[in-house]
């Protein structure tokens, strides 16, 4: 049973070479390939991973961007529609004034009118009057009354007339 | 029979020649036709695994890739340093060359190459010629022996503590050989001894050997065997594992 424990120096130096031989065979033919391998898949990963990344920082930029832009947007809509509000009232009010102010001449002139329209037709129903108060006259006296005296009576009556009673009844 | 015949049969190397060179005796044996097999299956198998495209033999590239890569990872970078992953084709090498000398031995007539003490102190040989190449590529020659004895101690304990750290850097390799040696050999005694149970049993009794002492050891030696496959994968790791940790401390003095 010794021989259990007694080592064999020849296959000692057996497997010494053969280990050897093994370590320098399989680094170039077994390991150098897979590791080759692992190594370009890792950094393919890597590479992946940090493409991701970027385009996911790209997205996010454009984003805020477009959000940033579309607030602007909306700013500047408000106040444009602010502003256009605004014209428009003024615009309004100044059509308005406009408006009233010709219709006040408008107005204006129309009374104007109208009073010497009403002047006009004063005077001449004040010589109608006149007239039928004379032909009156005339056909009541007729020829007893001079025509001195007829004439008088005529003019104070014209004068009665022309200060008020006429008037009077005119209204 | 005798149970020593058995054991010596099944155990130790069976040398069918011998040829002298050089005054040494080089023997041409058993466990030399198992290394020599485990040499081709790495050889000849493995690079075709590795550079084959095929998807038939995509599982086994993807094994051997999370192998080689969980030594890389857990057993080089955590114990050699991140820059010192070019020890990694080593390491491979190593942990390879002992799983499948170890599981060789689970084939019929084959045997375990790793349960010969030769052979692992070969192997023991290869990491003491390792951790001090390490070392001394690391640290220099004067570097690697002036930070034998580990800095801090004080200066009257160096006599004591050269011899120890000398004699430790020996011991560490030659645990290594005989940790392997034991483990292997221990499952395939234990295997056997159960199988002659039945006979010692048998010749009592032959209804006892063959009812009660057969199942009972076929069952027993079923289980040994898992613990075997188990033992195999333990340890080539441990070896490998332990051979970085001292590579490790020889590189990097603390």
């Amino acid at each position: 049973m010794e021989a259990l424990i007694k080592p064999e120096t020849g296959l000692i130096f057996w497997t010494v070479l053969i280990f050897a031989i093994l370590v320098f065979l399989l680094s170039k033919t077994a390991w150098k390939p897979l590791l080759e391998a692992v190594n370009a898949r890792e950094e393919k990963i890597k590479g992946d991973i940090e493409a991701a990344q970027k385009a996911r920082d790209e997205a996010e930029a454009a984003k805020k961007e477009i959000e940033n832009r579309l607030k602007g947007l909306s700013a500047e809509i408000s106040s444009k529609l602010e502003k256009s509000s605004r014209e428009a009232a003024l615009e309004r009010d100044k059509i308005l004034e406009k408006a009233s102010e010709q219709a006040a001449l408008i107005l204006d002139n129309a009374k104007k009118e109208i009073e010497a329209q009403k002047a006009q037709a004063e005077i001449l129903l004040e010589k109608k009057v006149m007239e039928i108060a004379l032909l009156a006259g005339e056909k009541a006296l007729g020829a007893v009354i001079d025509k001195k005296i007829n004439s008088q009576l005529a003019q104070e009556l014209a004068k009665e007339l022309s200060s008020g009673k006429m008037k009077k009844v005119g209204e | 029979m005798e149970l020593k015949e058995i054991l010596e049969h099944h155990i130790i190397d069976h040398v069918y020649a011998r040829f002298a060179a050089a005054g040494f005796q080089i023997p041409i044996s058993k466990h030399l036709f198992m290394i020599l097999a485990t040499a081709f299956i790495l050889a000849a198998i493995f690079p075709l695994i590795i550079r084959s495209k095929s998807a038939f033999l995509s599982p086994f590239r993807s094994v051997i890739e999370i192998i080689v890569l969980f030594i890389r990872d857990e057993i080089v970078i955590p114990n050699l340093g991140e820059k010192n992953k070019g020890y990694t084709p080593y390491f491979s090498t190593l942990f390879f060359f002992i799983l499948i000398m170890n599981l060789l031995g689970f084939i019929p007539f084959a045997a375990t190459a790793t349960g010969n003490i030769a052979v692992t102190l070969a192997l023991a040989f290869t990491s003491f010629i390792l951790i001090n190449f390490a070392g001394i590529r690391h640290q220099g020659i004067r570097g690697y022996f002036s930070h034998m004895v580990p800095s801090g101690v004080p200066a009257w304990l160096y006599p004591v503590m050269l011899p120890i750290e000398i004699i430790g850097l020996f011991t560490k390799s030659f645990a290594l050989a005989i940790r392997l040696f034991a483990n292997m050999i221990a499952g395939h005694i234990v295997i056997l001894v159960f199988i002659s149970f039945i006979f010692i049993f048998g010749s009592i009794n032959i209804y006892l050997g063959l009812f009660v002492t057969a199942p009972v050891s076929v069952l027993l030696v079923l289980f040994i065997s898992l613990l075997e496959l188990f033992v195999a994968f333990l340890q080539a790791y441990v070896f490998a594992f332990l051979t970085a940790i001292f590579t490790g401390a020889a590189m990097h003095p603390h």
